[in-house]
């Protein structure tokens, strides 16, 4: 009995080999792995299944009347020239993404790296490891997977979240986007039961389910000129809602400047200051954390504003030089 | 259909380009290109052999067999010849995978690498709704040259600032090999200075200089990538710290391999292993006097020369 990849791959090779359109009758008698005592209903669910299965491996199957037939130009990727760096970078991508376990996106990169490394030149394979989200690794990366795909589609969402303070409840919300800070990855979703888009820890979340009805029908629409990155948000940021939030202006210098898209998480306004210096202006809302993270992320950072901010500084390290000295 | 049966279609399909062209390959070459391991390699290629355009008429099968670590290849592919564009999905996966490796969306090689894309994969798209790692030009050039370095074992000479130095190093290096934990990359080696393992964050890094001399690689050890310590924790001399009864974050995760002990007045006191001053002085500066070192001697005073070098103006104006 033919397996099922078996009569998919069997199905590719004969649409991709024949000279002009070929019916689904066609298909069924000259393809092998149909069942023959299949009735004209079963065959034809199957055959719809097989090929969104073969266009989702990237074949582009075009119908025209009863005739289905590949589109060439969108079917095959143009030749194109890797270096050996290209191809070392590609095999060390490889080599670490493959390897984390909270990676999202892992059996879709190894397809993509078999389809460009088919022509690329040799290259050794680098030492190269990563872990990205380091809490429960494998399921993070599962539940991302799920949630961009939900997203894409614009599908709702449903699961249980277990929040800071340790109290669980159901949740069904839009999802927007994702992105990963600091070894976690988070959502950003609308909960229509706020009417608010609000920012969840993957790895707090349980039993994660989109909405399986309409599975080609959005179910939401999202605003224009969405940006996760927008949502992102670092330690001196975190508050209640009505908290007020002040101006504070910094001063990166050196290797500040250097990393200033992983340290800032590209937060606020960048102005040029000076050859190899910056002035940041970020809106915060706990001017205490600001000042502790200055400490945390230098050296390199300079702390000019707000004065709240300076004096907690101050007031801070002249308390670690007390209880230090002697 | 259940969903593995299509995704070893897919998996089937992206390997008959590899088929395209008769002859002898090892089984190991053919698995490191296609990214996958020799077994489910062998797997795949035994069903690839039993598929065709006809069942009856065998030069339309796929012509191919697997024998004594060789894939052999001996008769012509009835199509599918030409690798297939990346779907959209699989195009997201390098785009966010490339972007962790410091490579930004809109480089060369991102550009080059999406127009192998299919049309319904949008860039700009993925850019704004999946943030993996934020993309550090410096960080990039330096990832490509210790890339080569590691690949070839050669010595560099490297730049780097330590997390306590107010300015940068020159360090000998053996590069073993790049680790990424928490979107942060670093190199692992040896430090032909310091005569020992050590490990530099790859965004204090400035510049990165072949030394024109190799290394052996059987002193690599086992698994350089995986981010397990190298020398052994309980090896590491360890701080006692005394956090208020309110700090945030003591976690290992805050503070690896830690231990917490929490104290009658709600305070906590943690035993830090340490292997230099100037990493745990700064994250214990940076609690504002929401900490204190017990012992030893030695952090104190790096702690104290922190705070007072902090307020002498490095970092408050």
């Amino acid at each position: 009995m033919t397996e099922p990849a078996e009569r998919l791959v069997n199905l590719a090779l004969f649409i991709a080999a024949a000279a002009g359109p070929v019916t689904a009758d066609e298909c069924r008698r000259r393809v092998e792995g149909y069942p023959e005592s299949q009735d004209e209903p079963a065959f034809l669910r199957m055959f719809e299944r097989d090929k969104d299965q073969l266009r989702a491996a990237g074949l582009a199957i075009e119908v025209d009347g009863d005739g289905y037939s590949l589109d060439t130009e969108a079917t095959y990727r143009r030749p194109m020239t890797l270096s050996g760096g290209d191809a070392m970078m590609l095999r060390a991508v490889g080599a670490a993404m493959l390897g984390d376990e909270s990676f999202p996106f892992r059996e879709d990169l190894r397809l993509a790296l078999a389809k460009l490394m088919t022509d690329a030149p040799d290259a050794p394979s680098p030492t190269v490891g990563a872990l990205g989200a380091d809490e429960i690794p494998a399921e993070q990366g599962a539940a991302v997977s799920q949630l961009a795909d939900a997203a894409d589609a614009r599908k709702k969402v449903s699961f249980g979240y277990t929040n800071a303070r340790g109290g669980t409840r159901e949740h069904e919300v839009e999802p927007y986007g994702l992105f990963l800070r600091d070894g976690r990855w988070y959502l950003v979703a609308r909960d229509p039961s706020v009417d608010g888009i609000r920012t969840y820890a993957v790895a707090r979340m349980s039993s994660v389910a989109t909405n399986p009805k309409a599975p080609r029908t959005a179910d939401f629409d999202r605003p224009g000129g969405f940006e996760v990155r927008a949502w992102i948000a670092l330690p001196f940021q975190y508050a209640a809602s009505d908290a007020p939030r002040v101006l504070a202006t910094l001063r990166l210098t050196g290797q500040a400047v250097r990393t200033v898209a992983t340290l800032t998480a590209e937060q606020g306004m960048f102005l040029p200051a000076g050859p190899g210096v910056l002035t940041w202006r970020i809106m915060v809302t706990d001017p205490v954390a600001l000042a502790s993270w200055v400490v945390a992320n230098g050296p390199g950072i300079e702390l000019t504003a707000p004065p709240v901010a300076l004096e907690a500084m101050r007031a801070g390290l002249a308390k670690v030089v007390d209880i230090h000295a002697g | 259909m259940p969903g593995d049966s299509a995704a070893r279609a897919r998996r089937l399909l992206a390997l008959l380009p590899y088929l395209a062209t008769q002859g002898d390959y090892p089984i190991a070459d053919v698995a490191a290109r296609a990214g996958t391991d020799e077994a489910t390699l062998a797997r795949d290629l035994t069903t690839l052999s039993m598929c065709g355009t006809d069942p009856r008429d065998p030069a339309s099968m796929v012509a191919v067999f697997v024998e004594n670590d060789l894939v052999t290849i001996f008769g012509q592919l009835p199509s599918l010849t030409t690798p297939v564009r990346l779907t959209a999905s699989e195009a997201r996966a390098l785009a966010a995978a490339l972007e962790i490796a410091g490579e930004d969306a809109s480089g060369p090689l991102q550009t080059r690498l999406g127009a192998a894309a299919s049309e319904d994969f949008d860039p700009a798209e993925l850019a704004s709704t999946v943030k993996a790692a934020f993309a550090d030009g410096g960080v990039a050039s330096v990832y490509g040259a210790l890339l080569d370095a590691v690949t070839t074992r050669e010595v560099v000479r490297i730049r780097h600032t330590g997390a306590g130095d107010a300015g940068e190093r020159e360090r000998l290096v053996r590069p073993w090999a790049l680790a990424a934990r928490r979107g942060v990359w670093y190199l692992r080696g040896w430090a032909e200075d310091a005569g020992a393992e050590r490990t530099f964050r790859l965004d204090r890094i400035s510049s990165v200089e072949k030394e024109g001399r190799t290394f052996d690689g059987s002193e690599v050890p086992a698994s350089p990538d995986t981010f397990e310590p190298l020398s052994s924790l309980s090896e590491l001399p360890r701080a006692e710290i005394v956090f208020a009864h309110d700090a945030p974050d003591l976690t290992e995760r805050d503070w690896p391999a830690a231990t917490f002990q929490p104290r009658p007045d709600g305070s906590v006191l943690a035993s830090v292993p340490y292997a230099g001053t100037a990493w745990i002085a700064r994250k214990v500066a940076s609690r504002l006097g929401g900490a204190e070192v017990v012992r030893p001697a030695e952090i104190r005073r790096a702690v104290a020369k922190m705070a007072l070098n902090l307020l002498d103006g490095e970092h408050v104006s």
